[in-house]
């Protein structure tokens, strides 16, 4: 075993870790597996749980190497670090850009080919979806103006998708209030 | 931060994708979760691959998991069910909830962990394991023993025992680091020269 290990695994193990130092922890456990493993093998024979079970890591990580890799929103991490007063900004600013939907979108109102140049649309997902266009304001990129361009309603559940999954974006990180806001670049299938 | 807390920053790293730090949760819970099935599932062999069905399932879950519950819970009942679940499918007897019990009894008469191919050697490993975790806990100087006994067997927390050894707390987080490298010394020797090595 390395003597060069450091107690940050065992303090880990125990969960008495401060936040800042986690992460290297978890890296470090992720690359010294077998000091992990006697971490438990011990707190397990000194309880009296099963010294001599089988190891069933090996068996249960080659079995999810057949398995789709896990990705899911952060909801957990956006439930453990959001303040309070993060949600009612963005319950405020969802309600702000609802608004601006319903009284400034017309159907009718063609974009010029200036608004087009100057604009900086930032495009989520490459769904070609019927219904809406958000192009980012010149001069704040996280400001979206939106242009509908046909008839077509926007499909709630698509836009519901693109909030949960925000985070992968490759998009910039959108702070304060606009986090729950994304701006999406949709356009219509042009015949 | 508390081990619940430790363990959803895990859960939290499964969930962007590291499929490495599902396998730490796996070796911090695969024998208590084991002790647990094995109530249900007498048979040793059958209950390991209960056991791992349940973390198999317990992976594909994780989406849903928010951490309302602790992990360990979370993953309770998910072996619970799963061993239902394969006692239904196999005509098998639901136990008794006194037969279940809780995940945090005692440990289990050691008979039950025999199989029908049990080889006297890996009773012996077993108790060997046992006995050398023992005396490597009586070989500590005192403050070492005492730090990971009140760890391990009591369940205080580090402020809990900084409190009781009247020292700082990265004292006691170094005494119980030192246990712990001067037990495992001793244990892997051992481990390493099994024959069948099942650790």
């Amino acid at each position: 075993m390395k003597k060069e290990r450091s107690s940050e695994i065992s303090a880990l193990f125990d969960g008495e870790l401060e936040e800042h130092e986690v992460r290297a922890a978890i890296k470090a456990s992720v690359h010294d597996q077998d000091g992990w493993r006697m971490y438990a093998l011990i707190s397990d024979g000194l309880r009296g749980d099963c010294p001599n079970a089988p190891d069933l890591t090996a068996g249960v990580m080659s079995r999810l190497r057949e398995e789709p890799v896990v990705l899911a929103p952060r909801a957990l991490g956006a439930q453990r670090r959001q303040h309070p007063l993060l949600a009612l900004a963005a319950s405020v600013a969802g309600v702000a850009v609802v608004g601006w939907l319903v009284l400034a979108g017309s159907p009718q109102t063609p974009m010029s080919g200036e608004n087009i140049a100057a604009s900086k649309p930032a495009t989520v997902a490459s769904a070609v979806t019927p219904g809406l266009t958000f192009v980012a304001a010149p001069d704040n990129p996280t400001r979206s103006t939106p242009r509908t361009t046909d008839k077509h309603p926007v499909q709630a559940d698509i836009s519901e998708y693109l909030l949960a999954h925000h985070a992968q974006s490759p998009t910039s990180h959108l702070h304060d209030s606009t986090q729950q806001i994304r701006t999406v670049a949709m356009t219509a299938a042009r015949p | 931060m508390g081990e619940r807390e430790a363990d959803l920053v895990l859960v939290e790293r499964v969930q962007a994708g590291d499929q490495e730090a599902f396998g730490l949760l796996v070796s911090k819970y695969q024998r208590k979760l084991l002790r647990l099935v094995m109530r249900m599932v007498r048979d040793p062999a059958e209950a390991e691959d209960v056991a791992q069905e349940a973390f198999i399932k317990a992976y594909r879950a994780l989406p849903n998991f928010r951490g309302d519950s602790a992990f360990y819970t979370w993953l309770y009942r998910i072996g619970v069910n799963t061993a239902k679940n394969w006692l239904v499918a196999n005509g098998r007897r639901m136990p008794t909830m006194s037969e279940i019990g809780d995940g945090d009894s005692d440990g289990i008469d050691e008979s039950v962990l025999l199989r029908d191919d049990e080889t006297p050697d890996r009773v012996l490993m077993s108790r060997q394991i046992g006995e050398t975790v023992n005396a490597a806990m009586d070989a500590l100087p005192n403050d070492l023993r005492t730090a990971i006994s009140l760890r391990e067997i009591e369940g205080l927390s580090y402020e809990e025992i900084a409190q009781v050894m009247d020292c700082p707390i990265g004292t006691v987080r170094s005494r119980i680091f030192r246990a712990r490298e001067a037990i495992a010394a001793r244990l892997r020797p051992m481990l390493d020269i099994a024959p069948d090595r099942r650790w």
